[in-house]
């Protein structure tokens, strides 16, 4: 499976990676800084999964969903926010935006399986 | 600070020898080097500081806000500037743990390697203990069941040493969700600059401004002011005053 990570924080893609690779995801994982290099990824590559931050610079996460599901390439692909919003407008503004999952920074191996799990279709 | 009166006997005596070509390259270097003192000396000093204090004094006194910031001691500046050192430092713990990590992992691999092995043997020794229980092997199998049971804990230590190594790569989360903490508070600073900016410097730089007055009289001065005004005037009219 090709998973894209898209943060601000080299910590923060670094310990997405690693927990990918943990628990079985690892097999290839883009990086970008924010959602203008995602989408500059996302044009010479396909992926299978999204796991995008909110806040970020020169584009944030919530622009880069509403960007990637405009565009009719990559309008199925799963997108799952990791991010420290917790508010529940921002939840629903992130769904509505086209996020399929949402993940509360400081996360557990365990939940981002079961998000992944989820958005892939992988567990009932 | 205003040039001492030796400087400016110095400075006339240089004027008197130049032609009048010179005079105002010379007005303008010596202006321009006035100006550059007195910026100087304004971010040195806030208050009435002498000229004594020791560089670890005036670091210090810069610190606790008693004397004009310097640049690199700029709230927003130093904010990002310890945002980077964290994620650099916390960067470099990480790539440490992932040592640990692929470390462990080899670890893992060797006992893998070693337990076909010890378990055949292991089998073989149960089998030959059980069937001649009388041999003189039986005290070289309970070392070796000691050896099997060693080999199992290393390989229980080395999974928990795996699982620490996890958990404290998950708990450097941490480093991002302060760096956005901080941000809030930026954004704050950023906010109150641009809000005081509003009040107490719009349009500063694009407005012409004068010379910023040396002496504002109070209002209780002003009537004697006045008086001390029309009486240099008399003066000058009366040509006492050259």
């Amino acid at each position: 499976m090709r998973i894209i990570t898209v943060d601000d924080s080299s910590t923060m893609r670094r310990i997405i990676k690693n927990t990918l690779k943990r628990i079985g995801y690892g097999d290839e994982i883009l990086e970008a800084e924010n959602g203008k290099e995602a989408l500059d990824v996302l044009s010479n590559n396909e992926v299978d999964l999204i796991i995008t931050d909110w806040n970020m610079p020169v584009m944030d996460g919530l622009t880069f969903v509403k960007k990637v599901r405009s565009d009719s390439k990559f309008d199925d692909v799963p997108i799952i926010m990791v991010t420290t919003e917790a508010a529940k407008e921002d939840i629903i503004t992130a769904l509505k935006a086209g996020v399929n999952n949402y993940v509360v920074k400081p996360f557990t191996p365990q939940v981002l399986k079961e998000k992944i799990e989820a958005v892939m279709g992988l567990k009932d | 600070m205003a040039p001492d009166q030796s400087e400016i006997d110095a400075l006339l005596a240089e004027l008197n020898k130049k032609d009048s070509s010179e005079l105002d390259s010379i007005i303008e270097n010596y202006e321009e080097k006035d100006e550059n003192e007195i910026e100087d000396k304004a971010m040195e000093y806030k208050g009435d500081k002498n000229d004594f204090s020791s560089e670890g004094d005036v670091e210090s006194e810069r610190l606790r806000g008693e004397r004009l910031p310097l640049k690199e001691h700029r709230v927003i500046d130093r904010l990002d500037e310890i945002n980077k050192e964290s994620e650099e430092k916390v960067n470099r713990l990480f790539e440490k743990l992932e040592n640990i990590s692929a470390e462990v992992d080899e670890v893992e691999n060797l006992i893998e390697n070693i337990k076909p092995f010890v378990n055949k043997h292991k089998e073989f020794m149960d089998f030959f203990v059980e069937h001649f229980p009388k041999t003189s092997i039986k005290k070289n199998y309970e070392y070796f069941k000691n050896i099997v049971n060693i080999l199992n804990e290393i390989e229980g230590k080395v999974n928990s040493i795996r699982d620490d190594t996890f958990d404290a790569m998950d708990i450097l989360q941490f480093q991002d969700i302060t760096r956005q903490k901080i941000e809030r508070v930026i954004s704050v600073i950023k906010a109150l600059h641009d809000y005081l900016n509003s009040w107490f410097a719009s349009d500063y730089e694009s407005v012409p401004r004068a010379r910023v007055a040396h002496t504002i009289v109070d209002e209780g001065e002003k009537e004697e002011i006045d008086e001390e005004v029309e009486k240099i005037i008399k003066q000058m009219q009366r040509g006492e005053i050259k």
